[in-house]
């Protein structure tokens, strides 16, 4: 955590060297957290950009005691996906559920489909969840942000956010492995 | 309701056990009860995490976009807006000094020589990073950041090749080979140059050796001395690049026999992916030498 402070601090005060590391930590993180919300291609790699760009823009501003350097990033990445889809007008992917789970052979349909999972489909089973849960799944499990910075982002206390990572959980399962729907609802 | 708490409460208290490397298993036995509730949970958050982990962008395009993001600096630093007040600050003798004092401590503690030896996943290996970018910090000026990137780069190959001997696992190779490149494209950014102008190198890429004087005698007298110590600086960082690709592809075929096959395969990924970085790194560098 300090760690991370100091680099903040240096790439603050103009350390493109600082900047650079920031940019080495967190690339991956954003990308597939970008790619988890539009897909693969070009719209990642653009929207990748922006978000970097505009953290470059305005690293100046972050206030190093406020919330984790994490969450402000991630907020803005957050941001940049979702005025992306206001501009489109293009609703969340809401792919029929057929196209999610390929492995049906009626014996052991929940295995097959947690075996793997690839991004698309994930992507897809994500667009069945409701924007809350889709978010909690996408910056806990693709993000690898911490509980506190999960709330960070969401604005929400650690509390609510472990509700919603078990909820969001057992909404995924639920989209994923459609035989589970009716053990689900009779709990 | 209740009941739902409580299961958010051990769902939690799970993955971050996983996260620590504990298994699926361990965890289930502290929650016999809830472990059929708990157990798909678990896996499908592992496999959500496994899935985002394969996509990665085309190659190229990382390093591009940090040009372009340190362009953009420059760009707004250009615009006068005030980006060095912190490196100014580090720029001062005192800052300095008070980094090579504690510098000494660390040394003086015994810390420093064991870190220096030490590879990744090491314990001392953090306290040698932390060293390093203190340092980073601590140099004032870009030609000495640029400096000490290029010599980072050469103690990455060092640690790629210390992995490999000890049967450490692709991924930590793939990552030191990976910060290697990045050593390499930091000298390039230091040093005024992009890499983004630079295309992938040919199946055998092996740059000629730099010119020692970089221009003809007769323009010397004419050169203003801030813009002969940047030729030179450039120089120096392409001498100990272009040193370093030699030196791997000389020593490559001997250093892959002595490993186990399986081995040499990821050594041969790591040489290559780091090979790649240098030439580009040592292009890019031609590149700005070459213009006008």
């Amino acid at each position: 955590m300090q760690e991370m402070e100091s680099l903040v601090r240096a790439a603050q005060g103009g350390d493109q060297v600082a900047f650079g590391q920031i940019y080495e930590r967190f690339f991956d993180r954003v990308f597939r957290y970008v790619a988890a919300r539009v897909g693969l291609g070009a719209d990642a790699e653009d929207l990748t950009q922006e978000v970097f760009l505009k953290a470059v823009g305005s690293i100046h501003r972050f206030e190093l005691r406020g919330r984790p350097f994490a969450a402000w990033l991630f907020r803005i990445a957050h941001n940049v996906v979702v005025d992306r889809y206001r501009r489109a007008t293009a609703a969340a992917p809401t792919l029929p559920l057929e196209s999610i789970v390929h492995a049906q052979d009626g014996t052991d349909v929940e295995a097959s489909a947690l075996l793997a999972l690839d991004l698309e489909q994930l992507r897809r089973a994500l667009g069945q969840v409701t924007e809350l849960q889709r978010q909690v799944v996408l910056l806990r499990f693709i993000g690898g942000l911490s509980l506190a910075e999960t709330g960070s982002v969401m604005r929400r206390n650690e509390n609510a956010i472990k509700a919603l990572q078990y909820s969001a959980l057992r909404a995924l399962r639920r989209v994923l492995t459609p035989t589970s729907a009716g053990t689900e609802i009779g709990r | 309701m209740k009941d739902d708490r409580r299961l958010a409460d051990a769902l939690h208290l799970c993955l971050e056990m996983i996260e620590a490397g504990a298994t699926v298993e361990s965890c289930l036995a502290r929650y016999p009860d809830d472990a059929s509730e708990l157990e798909p949970l678990l896996r499908l958050a592992m496999v959500t995490t496994a899935a985002a982990d394969a996509p990665l962008p085309p190659q190229g395009f990382r390093g591009a976009l940090l040009d372009r993001l340190f362009q953009e600096r420059r760009d707004a630093a250009a615009r006068g807006r005030s980006w060095w007040p912190g490196l100014g600050l580090l720029a001062q003798p005192w800052a300095v000094a008070l980094g090579a004092v504690l510098l000494l401590v660390s040394s003086g503690l015994g810390v420093s020589s064991a870190a220096a030896g030490s590879i990744p996943g090491e314990p001392m290996y953090a306290v040698k990073s932390a060293q390093e970018r203190f340092l980073l910090v601590v140099v004032p000026t870009d030609h000495g950041k640029a400096k000490l990137q290029a010599r980072l780069a050469l103690l990455r190959a060092w640690e790629m090749e210390r992995l490999a001997a000890r049967g450490r696992s692709a991924d930590d190779l793939d990552r030191t080979a990976e910060r290697l490149a990045g050593h390499a494209r930091q000298v390039v950014v230091l040093m005024g140059g992009t890499m983004a102008v630079v295309g992938p190198p040919p199946a055998d890429a092996q740059p000629a050796p730099p010119a020692l004087v970089p221009l003809p005698e007769v323009f010397a007298e004419r050169i203003d001395a801030a813009i002969e110590r940047e030729l030179r600086a450039r120089l120096e960082m392409r001498l100990l690049l272009t040193e370093e690709m030699w030196r791997q592809k000389a020593l490559q075929p001997r250093f892959l026999r002595g490993l186990p096959p399986g081995q040499r395969e990821r050594m041969l990924q790591a040489y290559n992916q780091s090979q790649h970085g240098l030439y580009r790194a040592i292009s890019a560098l031609e590149q700005v030498d070459a213009q006008p």
